[in-house]
């Protein structure tokens, strides 16, 4: 009788045994001096990054005509003084912790250094983008701080990112067989970049949202508008992108694989229906497996082709910066950037690149338990997802293991809407991560000392 | 001399090697650093279910609860919606959020509209579940502190003058059940009541889970018992089952059949 009542009205939490394990002994808690970092320990590694930085920098002079190394040293040493005034800021005032910061430094600092070496002219333009995305990582850390904050912008956030894509629909010309850039003034951007970080945003939502059912519903239209308006731009990359990170979204918020399972059946039977009745589509992948051969070679394969051989010549250390051949082709900087890596630093550079990628969505998974809401665990995941995804179409696609998409390396690849974005996406995985926000941290404390007493 | 050869002949190679070297090993050492957790979950927020006592201890700031499996609290009632209610640590507290649950969510018997803030000791109630809500940071502030709200009484009609009467004809003081769900009250004027499902009994409780003849109670030498009838889902006292006949005192928790009520023993109300 007595079982019979436990079994109907039992109230347990879902993973009990799991969160037993989490708890800390208390000789690990932290004591409340200790929330703050000590910068010391961050100057080391500040320093160490800007040796590592004035060799890179020093490496590009080398094979570059007299007249632009003057210029080209003062961006440089300006890209350096952003650094050091952001460590200061960060870490000395604010006692912040600096490792996100430090890993999209040195990553930005090689795009700084392949941009500088491959078109001196258009390096201020690159880091005009890299100080701007280190700003929009402040803000948006910053902004992320509070949760109703994002509560009430998320709405607004996602109209503002469709009517930006339905503009860019509207305005832009055919570039490259894609409807994907607009130009305002002198300046071009690729609004879809922008569009990313504002879709994981709009995607990742706080518990209370994800159990209400007309949340869901408004999001799915929201994404299928953005990857629709993607596909008829015919800038199927991001789309793919889009489309997958709408899978990990998807998959956070349900926790239900049927339900993935679903989606992608029916993306896969669109898939299909498209690429019978536009076939125009499925010609931009003809190439695809058959870049070796003769009629492709020298053509629509050039790019694949070039990459894997000159990729390989650069061995594990490279052949140095300005000494490479890729360079020469078409778009190498941006939709190459992978193989230029690989040819001019080296194999060991390119794969610690990769392996970065990878890091950070582990981050953003083990930092997604702790998270206080499930915005940030979500954000975090995805837009981690989003850049290892992106990696991988971009390596896989240089390679010829996927069809050639043309998308861009994040950090790496030459682009100012590309660069914003990779610090955009950064920031949602310093944001995960509650050491981010000291005033968090203390109400743990505070909470931990009151119920022991 | 040869040095000078060497270096000449190796020196590039010698720096791009230091450099990818060094590229490598400080991505390395800095996303490293990121592994290196220093803080870990603090208990913040405990939930207590009023009909049998079970304890969920919350580690995390958002919490959701539902008779789904992947809820974080299961309340495994019939009355409970599948994903019923969220609770999330906000800056200013706690707050409840009813995520358009069939029943509705009572914070002290009150229904809430979309959202409320809760705070340490409130009773939550979805459906007949009632839990009691505990985080000691949280009291509720002392201007938000309203007495509890006057009810209609339930199965004995609504005339004040009868509960005098019968206080005066007794001479003792009456005592009453209060449903813990929705604060409303069942004055107890005679000495013996049947509770259950049935027509027939002095206590009629609807509910599903309730059974025919449930529970019966008595006062006995002036004392009030709790005896349960052999009932399918059993009686429940302050988290224990009821095992033959149990005294009650001012303030225990009965549960019949998932229904919370307090008992009070002088209920006074004029």
């Amino acid at each position: 009788m007595a079982n019979a009542k436990k079994e109907k009205y039992n109230i347990y939490a879902n993973d009990t045994r799991r969160r037993k394990k989490n708890y800390l002994p208390p000789d690990l808690v932290i004591k409340r001096g200790e929330i703050r970092e000590k910068a010391g320990k961050w100057l080391l590694l500040m320093l160490a990054l800007t040796v590592i930085e004035a060799a890179l920098d020093l490496s590009v002079f080398s094979g570059m005509e007299d007249g632009q190394v003057g210029k080209v040293a003062l961006m440089f040493a300006g890209y350096l003084a952003v650094q050091w005034l952001y460590f200061v800021a960060a870490a000395v005032i604010l006692h912040h912790r600096m490792e996100l910061e430090m890993a999209g430094f040195l990553l930005s600092s090689v795009s700084l250094a392949i941009t500088a070496s491959v078109y001196p002219d258009r390096l201020l333009t690159q880091l005009a983008a890299t100080v701007g995305g280190i700003g929009v990582f402040a803000f948006l850390v910053w902004f992320m701080g509070s949760v109703n904050r994002v509560t009430y912008s998320r709405m607004p956030v996602g109209v503002a990112a469709v009517g930006l894509l339905a503009l860019t629909l509207a305005l832009a010309q055919y570039n490259n067989g894609a409807k994907n850039w607009l130009f305002i003034g002198g300046l071009s951007i690729q609004p879809s970049e922008i569009v990313k970080v504002a879709f994981v945003f709009v995607g990742a939502a706080t518990l209370d949202k994800i159990q209400n059912t007309r949340s869901i519903a408004k999001y799915v239209v929201f994404s299928m508008v953005c990857v629709g308006l993607l596909f008829l731009m015919l800038d199927f990359g991001t789309a793919l992108i889009f489309f997958a990170t709408f899978l990990i979204i998807a998959f956070l918020r349900s926790g239900d694989v049927k339900t993935i399972v679903l989606i992608c059946t029916a993306a896969l039977l669109g898939g299909i229906f498209i690429i019978l009745y536009k076939p125009y589509v499925a010609n931009r992948f003809s190439t695809y497996r058959h870049i070796w051969e003769a009629a492709h070679i020298d053509d629509r394969g050039f790019q694949q082709t070039r990459t894997i051989i000159y990729a390989l010549s650069g061995g594990l250390f490279g052949v140095g910066l300005g000494n490479g051949r890729l360079r020469n082709v078409f778009a190498a900087t941006e939709d190459l950037a992978f193989g230029v890596v690989c040819e001019e630093l080296g194999m060991l550079t390119a794969a610690a690149i990769l392996i970065c990628y990878v890091l950070l969505l582990v981050h953003a998974i083990r930092s997604a338990r702790y998270a206080r809401s499930s915005f940030y665990a979500i954000a975090a995941c995805s837009a981690a997802g989003l850049m290892l995804f992106q990696a991988a179409l971009h390596v896989f696609g240089i390679t010829d293991i996927l069809p050639l998409t043309g998308v861009t390396l994040p950090f790496i690849s030459r682009g100012g809407s590309s660069m914003l974005c990779s610090w955009g996406l950064l920031a949602f995985l310093k944001a995960v991560d509650i050491r981010t926000y000291p005033k968090v941290m203390r109400e743990l404390y505070q909470q931990k000392e009151r119920t022991d007493a | 001399m040869i040095v000078t050869d060497l270096l000449a002949a190796y020196g590039g190679l010698l720096l791009r090697i230091l450099l990818s070297v060094s590229i490598f090993g400080f991505l390395f050492t800095v996303l490293l650093l990121l592994f290196n957790r220093n803080y870990g979950k603090n208990v913040i927020a405990r939930f207590i279910n009023a009909a049998n006592g079970d304890t969920v201890d919350v580690s995390s700031w958002e919490v959701s609860i539902g008779r789904a499996k992947t809820c974080d609290i299961v309340l495994n009632y019939p009355t409970v919606s599948r994903f019923h209610a969220v609770v999330v640590r906000r800056g200013k507290g706690w707050l409840i959020f009813d995520t358009n649950s069939k029943t509705g969510v009572r914070v002290n018997g009150e229904k809430i509209d979309r959202s409320a803030f809760i705070y340490d000791g409130d009773i939550i109630s979805m459906g007949t579940a009632v839990l009691s809500f505990r985080s000691p940071l949280f009291k509720r502030p002392a201007e938000l502190q309203t007495p509890a709200k006057q009810v209609p009484y339930r199965n004995i009609g609504d005339d004040r003058r009868v509960v005098s009467a019968a206080r005066k004809s007794a001479g003792a003081p009456i005592s009453a059940l209060r449903n813990l769900a929705d604060n409303s009250l069942i004055l107890l004027f005679a000495d013996d009541y049947v509770i259950g499902r049935s027509p027939g009994c002095g206590i009629v409780l609807p509910v599903m889970t309730v059974s025919r003849r449930h529970a019966r109670l008595a006062k006995q030498n002036g004392m009030w018992t709790i005896t349960d009838l052999g009932s399918r889902s059993g009686t429940g006292l302050n988290g224990g089952p009821v095992k033959g006949t149990m005294h009650l005192r001012d303030g225990y928790v009965i549960e019949i059949g998932g229904v919370c009520f307090r008992f009070i023993a002088r209920y006074m109300n004029d």
